[in-house]
């Protein structure tokens, strides 16, 4: 960009946001350049970082970066793994975090209208201040992971065996799109946003802004259902092999799942589970044959030992304590009968040395630091490779990514979590690197595109898929609904200002 | 019944619980207000004021998911700096990137880079609330560290830091004063002060100069108690504003000076109620500079419990007041007292004493710390109204704190925005009471 237009911009933005909220300095494009913990992003770098804090000058914004051409990247934290808010382009970083208020909460319709930057803990916190009745689930991303791009990317929740992935938990959104229009979906484009109980049953356009990776408009409110808050009692499941902890869910899911109570029912490897402690290679307080995972096949070595691969959670919801046992004792029998056990929350931390119990972190609601562990075992980087797959696909996706990263010493860590009543699964493998080791970075880099082609060849459908691995996405897309979507987003950007260089076009 | 015992499940409605009763150890670190709260693994101990590039392998491990941006689980918001400069750059996340990019080349030390890390009280709730162990238990070793090496490379500190920085150099204060003044604040004639004494009232800069009203407060206390006490003849800054915006060599110097006056005196023990003194000569000295002595610092409000505990303080008069108490960042967060002032407080008849939703290590910093209020006095106004209507809506009538320096914050915020409400420091009410 020439010296003088890139004078001229920076005052119009100040102009708008005023000087404090738009910063040209090399800090600021440094700090903004990526997510700083996936192996095989690149870092980008922006122009221009600006902060609004109001729907209009959102607009005014975008109205600038279509009048000038300038691309537009949208971030509420910058920590998606996919990488998706990296500047690739250039142009104007567009920083929702001041857009952080919850506009409305309605008991009756359960749902929260917030604001595009609205954080999980600002939500949280509000609820729970103002409406401890009601809750919105809890993800595992950090504190300060926004909303809206959960939503919008289809994230998941403490409560999506009932709820689904979040994406259809939104009732309706607030759109300003590329050309500075703003557009209302689901009811509240019916009734000029006095209520946004739900989409709506007539033409609803929500689904165009939702998994388009902010290729299609700057998303100013959300509204996202609320749940009540259910007593209810953490359960942990144990398997031998990870085959058949997915075999357990499978038949709790066909007994019923929701309807036994069981809000949320998720699992993962061992490698994630110690991992999920804190626990670095060296520091396992478990027997030494343990140890090696960290340099073999992590599920032999457990498997050798006599201990599980697969390791369960699931929360049960009852109203009283009646209801709870008849469910229990269900659960309890279909887990049984699966080849699985039941550990109980309580009693699995009784087999641990009375010092530690003090510090032994839990896995209910945790937020992503809970663990400490996301300190990626001292590496400091780290980096999945998830995708939405059928029951069938979740075994054999873990096994073979595991296969690959054996093959190269790296171990691998895995995480399914069962979708709307059963009717999905999502997995994902993750790898740890460390961020200053080049060679260990290249490694990571190769494996992960190794896990992208096992799940196409499989047939699953990423989640959040990095930017180079949307290409592939699009290969396996239907040829006649990847052209309709092309010339969607034409329509709706035609200048095509939106988060270039990213997603799936 | 014994279906019950065959599945003892615990069933709650609150999201906290397991958290609550599996989390909860605190292992206080030596002379430190910080705590491992960490799992099962032992983290690595790194040793204290270092330079920063001796932290570089934990500032690895910020991915800048912004869990220090907010109080932990509680999910208040807690960085007056992030809140009040609003980029990432302002929270520790963004300065942990910035640092590492430093470190390894990737950026320049400039001086808009520097301000970035000035433009911070040095509070050090963003460490309390980070759970990478690492981070937790050293942020503010690195945040501090940087100052060092921004004065050091000629790109520190910030203008009026400077110049008050070089005033102490010559005057040994930082609020542009005469040194001969200093003690003009003494209820009695300097000659009648002795020149041995089993404890020396350090009084610090702010109460000399400004917040008298503390160090009167204190002086009368002391008096009536029949302590054997003096005030240094000759007391110089205790080091505290130098050495928070990076002047170590200042800040230093007057420690060493200082020390030697205490040693004239025999004290054994030296009681300030200035919570940066006191953290100054309790743990900088020694930890920091590698002064060596003998005598206990004591914080005044801990001196004044001991006593109550002991029988020798009696509070008799009535004191009709609802307050909230404040916890001073350099005595809470930095060196772990948070209880002695409530305490204290509670022990005055007639004072009702209720929290703030931030309160302790959560507490919300006043504004005034980390040379903030010489150079950046939007942002510690921003922090000191924060502060002061998150008081008011406890229903209290007055802000307490145990420090000269958010008193001072205090006293500014609520000239200019709450001029109905009050601010007092215990040590005040402590003398209404007796």
């Amino acid at each position: 960009m020439q010296e003088t237009t890139h004078d001229k911009i920076y005052e119009i933005l100040a102009s708008i946001v005023g000087s404090r909220r738009v910063s040209v300095d090399p800090e600021e494009q440094y700090v903004y350049r990526c997510s700083c913990v996936n192996a095989t992003d690149k870092p980008g770098r922006c122009d221009y970082v600006v902060m609004p804090e109001t729907v209009e000058e959102v607009r005014h914004i975008v109205q600038t970066a279509n009048t000038y051409k300038i691309p537009l990247t949208v971030s509420v934290s910058q920590l998606n793994y996919g990488g998706v808010a990296t500047p690739r382009m250039g142009g104007i970083l567009l920083d929702l975090r001041k857009l952080n208020k919850v506009l409305e909460v309605n008991e009756d319709d359960m749902y929260a209208l917030i604001e595009g930057g609205t954080t999980w803990s600002d939500l949280k916190g509000y609820l729970s201040k103002r409406y401890p009745e009601l809750v919105v689930g809890t993800t595992w991303s950090p504190p300060a992971t926004g909303v809206v791009p959960c939503c919008l990317e289809s994230g998941f929740v403490d409560l999506s065996l009932i709820g689904g992935n979040l994406s259809e938990w939104i009732n309706g959104l607030e759109v300003v799109l590329p050309t500075g229009d703003i557009v209302k979906t689901g009811v509240a484009a019916y009734n000029g946003g006095t209520y946004w109980s739900s989409r709506s049953p007539g033409p609803d356009i929500t689904g165009l802004f939702v998994g388009w990776v902010g290729k299609m408009g700057v998303v100013t409110k959300l509204a996202i259902r609320l749940f009540p808050r259910m007593p209810r009692s953490y359960f942990a499941l144990e398997a031998d092999t990870y085959r058949r902890g997915v075999k357990t869910q499978l038949a709790l899911c066909k007994a019923g799942g929701p309807f036994l109570g069981i809000g949320d029912l998720l699992a993962m490897n061992a490698c994630w589970n110690w991992s999920d402690l804190g626990m670095r290679p060296a520091e396992f307080p478990f027997p030494d044959e343990w140890k090696t995972c960290f340099t073999g096949d992590h599920a032999l070595v457990a498997e050798e030992a006599g201990k599980s691969d697969f390791y369960g959670m699931m929360n049960v919801n009852a109203l009283t304590e009646e209801e709870m046992d008849v469910k229990v004792r269900k659960v309890f029998e279909i887990v049984k009968d699966s080849g699985a056990k039941i550990v109980e929350w309580e009693e699995g931390l009784k087999g641990l040395p009375p010092e530690e119990i003090g510090e032994v972190p839990v896995y209910p609601n945790m937020p992503m630091q809970e663990f400490g562990s996301w300190n990626y075992l001292g590496g400091g980087g780290g980096e999945w490779d998830g995708a939405f797959l059928p029951w069938g696909l979740v075994a054999d996706y873990y096994e073979q990514c595991r296969k690959e990263a054996v093959k190269v010493k790296k171990h691998c860590g895995f995480y399914n979590r069962v979708m709307a009543s059963g009717h999905y699964q999502y997995g994902r493998s993750q790898l740890w690197h460390d961020k200053d080791d080049p060679k260990d970075v290249e490694v990571a880099c190769q494996l992960h595109r190794k896990f992208n082609e096992i799940c196409i060849n499989l047939g699953g459908v990423r989640y959040k898929p990095q930017y180079w691995a949307t290409e592939s996405v699009s290969r396996q897309m239907d040829g006649v609904a990847l052209k309709l979507m092309h010339n969607l987003r034409k329509l709706i950007d035609p200048n095509g200002i939106m988060n270039p260089g990213q997603g799936y076009f | 019944m014994s279906e019950k015992k065959k599945y003892p499940y615990v069933m709650t409605k609150d999201p906290e619980y397991y958290a609550k009763k599996y989390y909860v150890k605190n292992i206080p670190l030596p002379g430190r207000g910080f705590y491992k709260k960490i799992v099962l693994p032992t983290i690595k101990d790194y040793e204290r004021c270092r330079e920063p590039e001796y932290y570089q392998e934990i500032l690895k491990m910020c991915i800048k998911c912004g869990t220090c941006r907010y109080v932990y689980r509680d999910w208040d918001r807690i960085c007056p700096s992030g809140e009040y400069g609003g980029f990432e750059t302002y929270y520790l996340g963004g300065k942990n990137q910035l640092l590492r990019g430093l470190l390894r080349g990737e950026i320049k030390l400039t001086d808009s880079l520097v301000k970035r890390f000035y433009h911070c009280t040095l509070c050090g709730a963003c460490q309390v609330q980070c759970q990478i162990a690492e981070i937790h238990n050293n942020a503010l070793e690195w945040l501090e560290s940087f100052r060092e090496l921004a004065v050091e490379k000629g790109f520190g500190p910030m203008p009026r830091q400077k110049a008050f920085g070089e005033h102490i150099t010559k005057e040994h204060n930082p609020y542009m004063e005469s040194h001969a003044h200093r003690l003009d604040w003494l209820p009695v004639p300097k000659k009648k002060l002795p020149k041995k004494a089993d404890t020396v009232f350090f009084v610090g800069c702010t109460s000399s100069y400004r917040q008298t009203n503390i160090a009167k407060a204190t002086f009368e206390i002391l008096k009536k108690l029949g302590q054997n006490f003096t005030v240094l003849e000759d007391e110089w800054c205790c080091g505290s504003p130098p050495q928070r915006t990076g002047q170590r060599k200042i800040g230093e110097e007057s420690a060493q000076h200082n020390l030697e006056e205490i040693k004239k005196t025999g004290a054994k023990t030296v009681v300030t109620s200035c919570a940066g003194c006191y953290r100054m000569l309790k743990d900088d000295w020694k930890n920091r500079y590698g002064l060596k002595y003998g005598f206990k610092v004591v914080h005044t409000p801990a001196l004044l419990v001991d006593l109550i505990k002991k029988g020798q303080l009696k509070l008799k008069k009535k004191v009709e007041m609802k307050v909230t108490y404040h916890d001073p960042c350099h005595i809470g967060r930095h060196m772990g007292v948070y209880e002695e002032p409530r305490e204290l407080l509670q022990s005055i008849p007639g004072v009702e004493l209720v929290e703030m939703p931030r309160n302790r290590e959560n507490s919300w910093c006043c504004g005034y710390g980390g040379g903030v209020k010489a150079d950046f006095p939007d942002l510690s106004l921003f922090a000191t109204e924060e502060r002061l209507k998150e008081a008011k809506t406890t229903g209290a009538e007055a802000i307490t704190s145990a420090c000269p320096f958010c008193y001072r914050s205090f006293l500014d915020g609520i000239e200019k925005s709450y001029p109905e409400y009050k601010v007092y420091d215990v040590v005040e009410l402590v003398r209404m009471a007796m």
